[in-house]
């Protein structure tokens, strides 16, 4: 199940949160911010991705 | 009532009775006048003796429909009230008058003081909506706790509106450029007789297929608008699973259907650009949080670098270096006993390897005790011939585990000496 931009940007803001936060270990602060990466990488593929599409309804 | 102010009004008297001054009774007529069955009423008539006014107020009156000599109510519209109701007017015309009745005491009369008016037709459409508004909102439909917040990031957007119109080019426009998404059209009429029930089918079509609807219409009359004031329509929003934006007619037309929606914006263009955020304003967002989540960590690492540089300087520099100095010395040391012992053992291995160890061994005198033989000493020393020694010495014998204390009896000498 891949993740909707939403969720990948509120992922983003929590480890920003936890590598802010003192009692975050740097060890786990490093392996956050590779998991931050990621998740930038994957939101700008989202970006760059999105297209156009247009679906008419019938009116049955 | 207010004239029952007994003590002030009337206080002169004439004939016996009380004598009032024109103000006083003016003020009576006013306050008689100030009736809440006479104050924002809605009143349907023909209107007569209009009189445009050079000043742009609208003098007239309006008076029973088909009959000449029944009652008349004298209207004034002021210039603003004229010019923002616009439109036709004449004499004959058969409308609803909004307003208030007041006393005009500098001439002594009464008029009904019109803020606003439509042709009968349409004026009873507008008490209708009047009405439909009063009975949805006692159903709680327009209240503000029922208006849900709009998804962030939608993947579908749904449009309620007509296939044709231009309110779909303009949505399509903007999210194309702002953020391309998936656009569901639910086309539907937008105006006519029918078109409330062509609304509420397009609407529960695209219920649960988007994330959130628009629900469009360019702009137009009242009369055009009319669909989106249906009961049934402003129901169906309400009940749709997914929020509603409506961007219905004009900015100055409001429509029931723009009180139940979850927001309401003036234009179909706005209704986009409010439902799907601009990617280039998202991409600068990740750019900052890839700042954020790199300044962070180098925060962190420096911090976590600070804290051991402090560390470094509390473990005393000095003792330290003195405890280095005394292990390097005892290193020295061990150091060197090790390559005395070393060299020490390689020696004896090789003294052992050339069996000249074993040569060593056996010239050991006390060796020669371990293999039975006795050394004889005489005043300490060590006896190495018979010839020291006379009849009557006392020698002793050293033996393997003591020594003999011995009185020589004879001595005998070895014939070749």
């Amino acid at each position: 199940m891949t993740k909707t931009y939403e969720e990948l940007v509120n992922e983003l803001k929590e480890i920003i949160k936890a590598i802010e936060d003192n009692e975050t270990g740097l060890d786990e602060s490093i392996a956050l911010y590779e998991r931050g990466a990621a998740i930038i990488r994957q939101c700008e593929n989202l970006l760059a991705s999105a297209e156009l599409k247009i679906t008419m309804l019938g009116r049955d | 009532m207010a004239y029952a102010q007994k003590g002030t009004l009337g206080e002169r008297r004439e004939h016996g009775t009380s004598l009032f001054s024109i103000s006083e009774i003016s003020s009576v007529i006013s306050s008689i006048l100030d009736d809440s069955r006479l104050q924002d009423i809605w009143v349907q008539g023909e209107v007569t003796n209009f009189r445009p006014h050079v000043s742009g107020h609208r003098y007239f009156s309006l008076s029973e429909r088909g009959q000449t000599s029944g009652a008349m109510l004298n209207c004034v519209m002021w210039k603003s009230d004229a010019r923002r109701t616009g439109g036709e007017f004449r004499d004959g015309m058969d409308v609803i008058a909004f307003g208030s009745i007041t006393h005009y005491s500098p001439q002594g009369k009464y008029q009904f003081i019109v803020r606003d008016l439509r042709h009968a037709g349409v004026g009873e459409k507008h008490l209708l909506v009047e009405r439909w508004k009063a009975e949805l909102a006692a159903e709680g439909l327009f209240s503000e706790e029922r208006k849900r917040p709009l998804p962030r990031f939608p993947l579908r957007v749904g449009v309620v509106t007509s296939e044709t119109g231009a309110v779909l080019q303009d949505i399509r426009n903007i999210i194309a450029r702002r953020f391309p998404v998936e656009i569901i059209v639910s086309p539907t009429a937008v105006q006519g007789d029918s078109a409330h029930v062509e609304i509420v089918a397009a609407l529960a079509r695209i219920d649960g297929r988007a994330d959130v609807v628009i629900i469009g219409r360019g702009g137009g009359s009242f009369e055009d608008l009319f669909p989106f004031n249906h009961p049934d329509v402003v129901r169906a929003i309400s009940r749709c699973s997914v929020p509603v934006v409506s961007a219905i007619g004009h900015e100055v037309d409001f429509t029931l259907a723009d009180f139940a929606a979850d927001m309401r914006v003036p234009t179909p263009s706005a209704a986009a650009e409010l439902v799907v955020q601009d990617r280039v304003v998202l991409k600068e967002a990740l750019s900052e949080y890839a700042r954020k989540l790199g300044a962070d960590l180098i925060g962190k690492l420096d911090r976590a670098s600070r804290e051991i540089g402090d560390l470094r300087s509390r473990i005393a520099p000095g003792r330290m270096q003195r405890r280095i100095v005394e292990r390097q010395q005892d290193t020295a040391v061990m150091a060197e006993r090790l390559s005395r012992a070393l060299s020490a053992k390689i020696t004896i291995e090789r003294l052992v390897q050339s069996g000249f160890w074993e040569k060593i061994e056996n010239r050991n005198p006390l060796l020669l005790l371990e293999r039975g033989y006795a050394i004889i000493e005489k005043d300490g020393r060590i006896v190495k011939s018979v010839q020291a020694i006379t009849t009557g010495d006392r020698v002793q014998a050293r033996m393997k585990g003591g020594r003999l204390h011995l009185t020589v009896r004879s001595v005998t000498h070895d014939k070749d000496l």
